[in-house]
């Protein structure tokens, strides 16, 4: 291409945006090294770039969201609120209430699988008696693989066991079950674990926040500094400027 | 978006938490207010999510999303059939303001927004609303040159001519005001 011939706006932008090929690339920058009309063009938008870059819209809560009756009528509307949710259904449940859940389901299976499998009621004193875990006869255990799973499966059908034999043979129960003692037990403990990570992380939030306020507003004042001292030349030349031209006007009525 | 398309609203809600904020921003600078811009943008989550059975996944789904909040800034601005006016204050307390925004921005993006952004919203609202369009989507949105012309319905050629023209208008109008000038970058 005629090293004459200024580029084209097409393939300024190309260049500016950093959209065109290598090829492109070097044949706009050869050009923009001989020709000051362009590299003025280019310094020219590239400050222009510069200032749009400060237009920031409002930081302001927005939170849209489909509403559950929206969702479901005809006449659906988005809400815009600040907060989300819309009942305690839609929040995820936490992960130990889903453990507990899991348990219990678990424990309810296994309550019914043994229902239906046991024999005489007096094979269940037999299981209760036996307090480290052990590893059941019941053929629910044979397929399980692991030892560990296995144990565990087996202390949890023992305290079922348990449970039923308390709560079909004794009118008033003596004392809390030991299943829901240990289920509080796992609740609060994984409750307190939740506790401390929440107060650490919020701990290191607030540290993260206080690094980066200090920060800016030492950038602040640096900006600050450096403006004021800008407007304050502007001012001394403009002044500079009116003085001398007053000193011609009256050369001139003289 | 699978779920999203058969009718879920959680998963809707997601994709709304992952593009309310571009598009409100793209609304912002669009409009020129905030208020304006925050019920383009519901309008926009809620037309998205009556057509979101018909959306087919040939385009990205944020191209359409853009695609469905230009056209109501553009009935918007057909309906106003005004120039969007700059809201910042002029004498807005920054310290003030910093405290009500929070941590999300610094003080001196508040600083140099308090500076730039009469004199830009001005110079912008002054452009024919494609060239506007075009520089809104490149400089803020990261577009390339071809999604902003699938969008505006254009040829290439047509938006590099409206960013071209529309940044020279903008340079000439904010260098007679002083902003330019002190911040021109020496050729490399």
């Amino acid at each position: 291409m005629n090293q004459n011939a200024h580029v084209d706006h097409e393939q300024l932008l190309s260049y500016l945006y950093g959209e065109c090929d290598p090829g492109e690339r070097a044949h706009v920058e050869s050009h923009l090294g001989g020709c000051s009309a362009c590299a003025e063009e280019v310094a020219g938008l590239t400050s222009m770039r510069q200032l749009l870059a400060g237009w920031a819209p409002p930081d302001v809560a927005l939170g849209f969201q489909i509403s559950r009756t929206a969702a479901t009528e005809a006449g659906s509307g988005v809400e815009g609120a600040p907060s989300r949710g819309n009942g305690w259904w839609t929040r995820p449940m936490p992960a130990w209430a889903q453990a507990a859940a899991a348990v219990l389901v678990f424990g309810a299976g296994l309550a019914i699988g043994t229902g239906r499998t046991a024999g005489a009621p007096a094979a269940a004193p037999q299981v209760v008696a036996a307090a480290p875990p052990v590893v059941s006869e019941s053929p629910l255990a044979a397929p399980v693989a692991d030892d560990r799973l296995a144990r565990e499966v087996a202390q949890l059908r023992t305290e079922l066991a348990s449970l039923r034999r308390v709560a079909a043979a004794a009118p008033v129960a003596a004392a809390n079950p030991p299943l829901l003692d240990q289920m509080r037990a796992m609740l609060e403990e994984s409750e307190q674990r939740q506790r401390v990570e929440f107060t650490a992380r919020s701990a290191q939030l607030a540290r993260d926040f206080e690094v980066r306020r200090r920060v800016d507003l030492d950038t602040v004042n640096q900006t600050i500094v450096r403006v004021q001292g800008q407007a304050g030349a502007e001012v001394r030349q403009q002044r500079q400027a009116i003085e001398g031209l007053a000193r011609a006007v009256s050369l001139g009525v003289r | 978006m699978t779920r999203s398309r058969g009718g879920d609203a959680d998963s809707f809600n997601q994709l709304i938490l992952r593009w309310e904020r571009p598009i409100f921003a793209l609304a912002y600078r669009v409009i020129g207010r905030e208020e304006d811009a925050r019920d383009v943008c519901q309008e926009t989550f809620l037309r998205a999510y009556r057509a979101l059975p018909g959306f087919k996944g040939e385009a990205k789904f944020s191209s359409w999303l853009y695609r469905i909040a230009l056209n109501l800034c553009r009935d918007w601005i057909r309906k106003q059939r005004r120039q969007p006016v700059s809201q910042l204050p002029e004498d807005a307390d920054i310290d003030e303001i910093a405290a009500s925004t929070g941590p999300v921005e610094s003080i001196e993006d508040l600083v140099a927004r308090r500076e730039l952004t009469a004199v830009v919203e001005e110079a912008m609202s002054r452009l024919p609303e494609e060239q506007r369009t075009a520089i809104i989507l490149k400089e803020y949105h990261g577009m390339t040159f071809q999604e902003i012309a699938d969008l505006q319905g254009c040829p290439l050629s047509t938006v590099k001519t409206r960013l071209y023209q529309g940044l020279s208008v903008l340079r000439r109008e904010l260098e007679q005001r002083g902003q330019a000038r002190s911040r021109m970058v020496k050729p490399a």
